[in-house]
């Protein structure tokens, strides 16, 4: 309750992007270990050198750092996978298939391991591309936006934690807009996550509120009290 | 209930509305100003809504009165909603606009006054999620001084989100920097 606005209203950017560093990748290591490597998270296979392996993004970068390794750009993030999501994009209405993570991964590898990245500019490009035709679709979004829902397959986490404190709100208000009648039908069980991540409401909780005025139920069950 | 703390709620409630006693109520002349001591049936004056809610629903017998609907839900602010919402002057009709409709909604059945409203909400929607992807940089305050009181704390939270995932593109989070106490002080110095 007492928590500052900008950390009321679910993650930071910078969480996110420590929650992303948790996703796996490719890297070629320059290293032997010669032993398992004991995580909290896991154990992973000895890194050999000039062998391919699976390890957490935050690894990765770490050895990078000490030029212990080169990173595998992901797929995706290839100029042409790249440039086909974009068209993807401009095309179909829905947000086309990027990784949950795909902003934070991307922000990460192009800081970091630049020089693993082909064409790291047009990369670039095409990333800042991506990301405004999708924000302009989070802003279609808005207008479609009703009572019970509203649906975004694909959207990225750090998409959706932008949009999300303005989203909770506007659809906390539109409910209450709602005459009390028809409000009663489109609150499911499931809305009720919603308003966690806001802090002030519960989207389920205005059942009471609106019975409350109905004056034949506050009759029947104060008297029933006395 | 999830209202009862709610310090914008509890404004929007102070909002006078007209009601038309139909019966003479004794001890409520203190409404009217007046030093008799029964409200006269059919004197029309203005209380507090929150006081009409009371009023109209309370335990003992509810009172009976008419609940006139404020001008700034009338026709022709409906009118100016329909046409085009965005440039409606909400805070000279009322500051809390829409919270006091959705407050005023639940005592009063006027379903197209709801559907108005919830139009006119979605309909300033967008173009206030717009504003807030400009950073605070362009020149919105002329649009922003439109806003009701609902709207502009959307318009403050839309505006933080985005900004620090603009913050954060730019890398500027990591970097160590002075306080703002410290700098302040620097400059008075």
């Amino acid at each position: 309750m007492a928590l500052p606005r900008h950390l009321k209203n679910g993650l930071t950017p910078l969480e996110i992007e420590f929650l992303a560093e948790n996703e796996p990748i490719e890297i070629a290591a320059a290293i032997d270990t010669r032993q398992d490597l004991e995580l909290i998270a896991g154990t992973l296979p000895p890194l050999r050198p000039l062998q391919l392996s699976q390890v957490p993004l935050w690894l990765a970068i770490s050895l990078k750092k000490k030029h212990k390794c080169s990173i595998v750009p992901p797929q995706w993030m290839s100029v042409e996978s790249l440039q086909k999501s974009l068209s993807d994009e401009q095309e179909h209405l829905q947000f086309s298939t990027l990784p949950y993570h795909y902003m934070e991964t991307a922000q990460i590898l192009l800081e970091n391991a630049c020089d693993d990245i082909p064409s790291p500019d047009s990369v670039r490009k095409l990333l800042k591309d991506l990301r405004e035709t999708r924000q302009a679709k989070a802003r279609m979004g808005v207008a479609e936006l009703d009572a019970s829902n509203v649906q975004m397959d694909n959207i990225g986490l750090m998409e959706i934690n932008e949009i999300r404190p303005f989203f909770t709100k506007a659809f906390y208000e539109l409910q209450k807009l709602k005459p009390a009648g028809q409000a009663l039908d489109t609150f499911g069980g499931s809305t009720q996550d919603y308003g966690g991540f806001d802090g002030t409401a519960s989207l389920g909780s205005t059942l009471p509120e609106t019975s409350r005025f109905n004056r034949s139920t506050t009759h029947g069950s104060r008297g029933d009290a006395r | 209930m999830e209202d009862y703390y709610d310090i914008d709620s509890i404004l929007a409630e102070d909002q006078n509305i007209k009601c038309v006693f139909h019966r003479s109520i004794p001890g409520l002349a203190w409404l009217e100003g007046g030093q008799d001591d029964v409200l006269k049936a059919g004197s029309r004056i203005d209380i507090p809504f929150w006081l009409a809610r009371e009023l109209i629903g309370h335990p003992q017998g509810s009172v009976e009165m008419e609940i006139e609907t404020p001008d700034f839900y009338g026709t022709k602010v409906r009118n100016g909603l329909r046409a085009e919402a965005t440039v409606v002057d909400l805070p000279k009709l009322c500051p809390h606009f829409f919270r006091f409709g959705a407050h005023f909604l639940q005592i009063i059945e006027d379903p197209k006054l709801g559907e108005v409203l919830e139009k006119a909400f979605k309909d300033r929607l967008q173009t206030t999620m717009d504003h807030t992807q400009s950073g605070g940089m362009s020149n919105t305050t002329e649009y922003l001084q439109r806003l009701d009181e609902t709207e502009r704390e959307l318009y403050k939270a839309g505006l933080e989100s985005s900004a620090s995932v603009h913050q954060w593109n730019q890398h500027s989070f990591g970097r160590i920097r002075s306080a703002g106490e410290v700098l302040l002080k620097r400059k008075l110095a």
